[in-house]
C-alpha cells in the first residue's frame, strides 16, 4: 500500500493525499496548491470534506505542542492597531483580498498587511524619548547658565587686561619721558651750564636765552623765541671774545620761518658775550643788524 | 492542555455568532477570539519559529488577519479553531522556509549538514498518537507540520520517493483524525 504510485490511486485516494498534504502545507509548489483549490472551488463535496478534516487533524497537531501563553502587551498592540484598520472591509488593502479561500497558503499576503499597518511607537519608547529629551534641556540650559559667567569673566579678563596694556604703555611713556627730562635737567641744570639771557639792544626784556657749557664747547639757542624783526633776513650768531666777535655759523632758517633749537659747535671757553644778527639777501657784504645782544658776565649762573 | 485555550469540538453555534460580530467589527469579538484562541496560536508560532518576538509579532498578526478577513471563513470547510491554527500553521511555515532560503543562500554546506541533522525537534507528539501511529508516518508528520518541510525535501531528507511520502503523509493523518474522533482523545 505504502509503495504504490500515486498514479495508481484511485480519485479518492487522491483527494485524501492533496487534502493531507495541503493541510500541513506540504504541497511543493503554487502550482499544486492552486489545483488543489481550483479542485475545492469546484465545488467537490468529497474535497472540501476531506480538507475540513485534514484542517481539523492539523489543528489537533497545533495543539500537541507545549503551551504557553503570549503576553498581555500582545493583545494591547493588536487592539492599537485594530484601531486604524478601516470599517469597510472595501477599504482594506487591494491585496489583502486577493485570495478569497479562508486556507489559502499564499506568503504575500501577511506581508502586505504589514505595508499599511501604521507602526505603533511603545509607550515605553516614547517615555524613553520624553525623559531623554528633557535631560539634554536640561543640560542645555544649565551648559548656558554655566557659560553666562564664563563671559563675564573673559569680558572683564579682556578689559583687564586692555588697561593693563595701557597702563604699560603710559608707564612706558611716563618712564621715558621722565628719562628725557633727567638728561634735560643734567643739561640745564648743569652747574658747567652757563644762561646767557638774549635781549634786543637797548632793550632790558629778554626775548631769548642761550645755554653755553664752556666745558662741552657747546652753545643752545632757542631762536623761536625772536619775535617783531624784519623779516626775510639772514641770522648768524656770533660770540665776543676780547671784545672780538667770531661768527659761530648761521642756522637753515631766515627769521621769518625760524623754528626749533641749533647748536653750534664749538664756541670759545672765553667767550664773553654773544650776538645774533641778521644780513638782508644773500650778499655777503650787505651789513648786518644786530638782533640780540647777550653778556655772559650778565649772565645768571645755574651754580 | 489548557481547556480552555482550543476545544477541536467547539459547537458551531459559537463561531457562528463569533464570526458575525466579528463581521461587524465589534471589538469584544475580537478579544473573546483572542482569549479563546491566542495560547494555542502563540504556542504554535513559538513552537514552529522558535523565537519568542517572532512569535508574539505572528500572533498579533493571525488575529489581525481574522479582524480583517472574518467575513471570508468558510465553516463547511472546518472549525473557526482549524482555520485559525491552519492560518497560523501556514505563516509560521512560510517564515521557516524564507528563513531557510536565506540561510542557505548564505550557509549552503550548513544546509547540507542540517539535513542529516533531521528530524531536528523531537518527537513531541502525544503519547497516545505517538504509541498508535506507525514511526514511518510520525516521521513524515513530523517534519511536514513541526519543520515546514515539502514533500519533496521530505523525500531527499529520508532518500524516499515523494508518492510514498505523500502516502505516509495522508495515511497519517487520517489515522490522527480517527484517533482525534475517538472519545478521550478530542481534546488531551
Amino acid at each position: 500500500m505504502n509503495d504504490r504510485s500515486a498514479h495508481e490511486l484511485d480519485y479518492q485516494t487522491h483527494i485524501r493525499e492533496l487534502a493531507a498534504a495541503y493541510a500541513v502545507g506540504a504541497l511543493d509548489d503554487a502550482a499544486e496548491r492552486t489545483y488543489f483549490e481550483d479542485l475545492l472551488i469546484g465545488k467537490d463535496a468529497e474535497a472540501i470534506q476531506q480538507l475540513a478534516a485534514m484542517f481539523e487533524t492539523s489543528a489537533g497537531l497545533a495543539t500537541m505542542v507545549p503551551q504557553v501563553d503570549a503576553l498581555h502587551e500582545t493583545l494591547s498592540s493588536l487592539l492599537k492597531k485594530v484601531h486604524h484598520v478601516p470599517k469597510d472591509p472595501s477599504q482594506i488593502h487591494p491585496l489583502a483580498h486577493h485570495k478569497a479561500a479562508p486556507l489559502e497558503q499564499k506568503t504575500t499576503a501577511p506581508k502586505s498587511e504589514r505595508a499599511y499597518v501604521p507602526v505603533k511607537t511603545k509607550p515605553w519608547v516614547i517615555g524613553g524619548g520624553a525623559f531623554l529629551l528633557i535631560l539634554i534641556i536640561g543640560l542645555t540650559v544649565r551648559l548656558l547658565n554655566l557659560r553666562g559667567p564664563d563671559r563675564e569673566t573673559i569680558a572683564a579678563l579682556e578689559q583687564t587686561q586692555a588697561e593693563r596694556d595701557s597702563l604699560q604703555k603710559i608707564v612706558a611713556t611716563q618712564q621715558k619721558l621722565d628719562s628725557l627730562m633727567q638728561v634735560a635737567r643734567a643739561q640745564f641744570q648743569d652747574p658747567a651750564v652757563v644762561e646767557v639771557a638774549m635781549m634786543r639792544p637797548g632793550d632790558s626784556i629778554v626775548a631769548s636765552r642761550m645755554y653755553w657749557s664752556p666745558a662741552r664747547k657747546r652753545l643752545l639757542w632757542f631762536g623761536s623765541e625772536i619775535i617783531d624783526v624784519t623779516p626775510g633776513l639772514h641770522l648768524h650768531v656770533w660770540q665776543v671774545v676780547g671784545g672780538r666777535k667770531i661768527d659761530l655759523g648761521s642756522p637753515p632758517h631766515t627769521i621769518d620761518t625760524i623754528k626749533g633749537n641749533y647748536e653750534f659747535l664749538p664756541p670759545s671757553p672765553q667767550a664773553t658775550g654773544f650776538e645774533v644778527t641778521g644780513q638782508a639777501g644773500s650778499d655777503p657784504s650787505n651789513p648786518h643788524q644786530t638782533l640780540l645782544v647777550g653778556n655772559v658776565a650778565a649772565a645768571t649762573s645755574k651754580k | 492542555m489548557n481547556p480552555d485555550s482550543t476545544n477541536l469540538q467547539a459547537p458551531a453555534t459559537g463561531d457562528q455568532e463569533i464570526l458575525k460580530q466579528l463581521r461587524e467589527r465589534q471589538e469584544p469579538a475580537l478579544i473573546e477570539v483572542y482569549h479563546r484562541y491566542q495560547r494555542a496560536v502563540y504556542s504554535l508560532a513559538l513552537y514552529l519559529v522558535g523565537e519568542e518576538t517572532k512569535a508574539r509579532s505572528l500572533t498579533q498578526e493571525i488575529f489581525l488577519h481574522i479582524w480583517e478577513r472574518a467575513s471570508h471563513f468558510d465553516a463547511s470547510r472546518g472549525s473557526l479553531e482549524s482555520w485559525i491554527l491552519t492560518l497560523t500553521h501556514h505563516r509560521a511555515i512560510e517564515i521557516l522556509r524564507n528563513e531557510r532560503t536565506a540561510i542557505a543562500s548564505h550557509k549552503t554546506s550548513e544546509r547540507e549538514a542540517s539535513t542529516s541533522d533531521i528530524p531536528r525537534r523531537s518527537w513531541d507528539l502525544k503519547k497516545a498518537f505517538a504509541e498508535k501511529l506507525p514511526i514511518e508516518q510520525q516521521e513524515v508528520i513530523t517534519l511536514a507540520y513541526y519543520n515546514g518541510m515539502t514533500l519533496t525535501e521530505i523525500s531527499e531528507s529520508l532518500s524516499i520517493p515523494v508518492e510514498t511520502v505523500r502516502h505516509r503523509l495522508s495515511a497519517g493523518m487520517h489515522l490522527l483524525h480517527d484517533l482525534l474522533q475517538q472519545p478521550g482523545n478530542s481534546n488531551e
